[in-house]
């Protein structure tokens, strides 16, 4: 679901971080219009609008566990909610055991790795990143965290890609629907 | 020896504690940048800069940032590498804060030093987590004091009497010099 959808249609904070994020065209490759979150975290007050309406909506949900694959907005998300920071990273990254799976992009393959013991059996999990497009990373970190007994409880992005079929089948929150 | 600071970040209050000692230190040094290291220095780097009311400036490998971007070069402890930060993230004169996970060679946070005094910032220090001393990574920032601390236990409880103990002694190095704060 969109935020403008879910009860914050209107909300001023999603117009600042509509504005603020920065479109480069062509990079990394020709024909690739890529969505810049760095300009959102360069604005202090984007940053934070975007950590309260997460930690908002996820607050009073306990033992919530969070991954992520971009990391900008992850750690703070985590630590003002109380939840456990689990970081899903490319391989090679993480050291120790790791449980990895492989997923396509939207412009290639790649893979996603997670420490194995990071997550209890049965746990509560929320899956963060900037932008979602085909749901490819985002379904690969899903099935991560199930593998590993979690329950994913919801997937939560500032960037969604309109006109985009969205692959992940479990419930999303996107703050943000974009061109 | 790895160290992995991915345990700290499984305890919420560790993390936490790890944090708040941070912003306990920089809240009021009138600074408006905080620029992390990639990958971890992404992690510890947001909160802090969210907390004492800064910028969040990604200091990354190269080929990660689009559009115009400066370049710095440095050596590793095996090879060399660089990293990258975006051309106009960082206004001159501007106050920096440098954030990583750990503080090996120094070869990666004199990069970052440079990047950010190259777009005109002044660096006030740099802060990590975790410091290998056999490297002597400190002595590359310029040679000037470093603040230490201690840790009671491997989950990094840092002791808080230690820091301010420290921090006063040290209060007369701060305003104008380099140095790195290290926790561990």
């Amino acid at each position: 679901m969109f935020a403008a959808e879910n009860g914050l249609r209107g909300d001023p904070r999603l117009k600042g971080i509509s504005e603020a994020i920065r479109v480069v065209p062509n990079f990394p490759k020709p024909g690739i219009m890529f969505q810049d979150i760095t300009a959102v975290v360069s604005n202090h007050k984007v940053f934070k609008d975007i950590v309260d309406i997460f930690v908002d909506r996820y607050r009073d949900r306990a033992s919530l566990w969070s991954g992520s694959k971009r990391i900008y907005i992850c750690s703070a998300i985590a630590l003002a909610i109380g939840a456990k920071f689990i970081p899903l990273r490319k391989p090679g990254k993480l050291p120790g055991e790791v449980i990895s799976e492989l997923y396509e992009l939207e412009y290639g393959n790649d893979c996603l790795e997670m420490h194995l013991g990071a997550v209890q059996r049965g746990r509560r999990a929320l899956v963060i990143d900037d932008i979602v497009a085909t749901g490819g990373t985002l379904s690969a970190a899903i099935r991560l965290l199930e593998r590993a007994g979690a329950e994913v409880v919801e997937c939560a992005c500032v960037i969604g890609l309109r006109g985009r079929v969205i692959s992940v089948a479990k419930r999303k929150f996107i703050l943000e629907l974009l061109n | 020896m790895f160290q992995d600071i991915t345990t700290l970040l499984l305890d919420p209050k560790v993390f936490k504690d790890t944090i708040d000692l941070f912003v306990e230190r920089y809240k009021s040094k009138n600074i408006s940048v905080v620029a992390g290291v990639e990958a971890r220095g992404f992690i510890f780097g947001p909160p802090i800069a969210l907390a004492i009311g800064a910028k969040f400036v990604p200091l990354r490998k190269p080929k990660k940032l689009p559009g115009k971007v400066f370049r710095q070069e440095y050596d590793l402890e095996y090879g060399s590498d660089c990293l990258e930060m975006h051309v106009g993230a960082v206004a001159p004169g501007e106050r920096a804060l440098v954030v990583d996970d750990l503080i090996a060679t120094g070869g990666t946070l004199c990069a970052a030093m440079d990047l950010l005094e190259r777009a005109g910032a002044e660096v006030l220090e740099c802060a990590c987590v975790i410091e290998i001393p056999a490297l002597k990574g400190r002595e590359r920032l310029n040679g000037k004091p470093t603040v230490d601390s201690a840790y009671e236990s491997r989950k990094f409880m840092v002791k808080r009497l230690l820091i301010e103990y420290i921090s006063s002694i040290f209060l007369l190095y701060l305003s104008m010099m380099r140095r790195s704060l290290v926790l561990c």
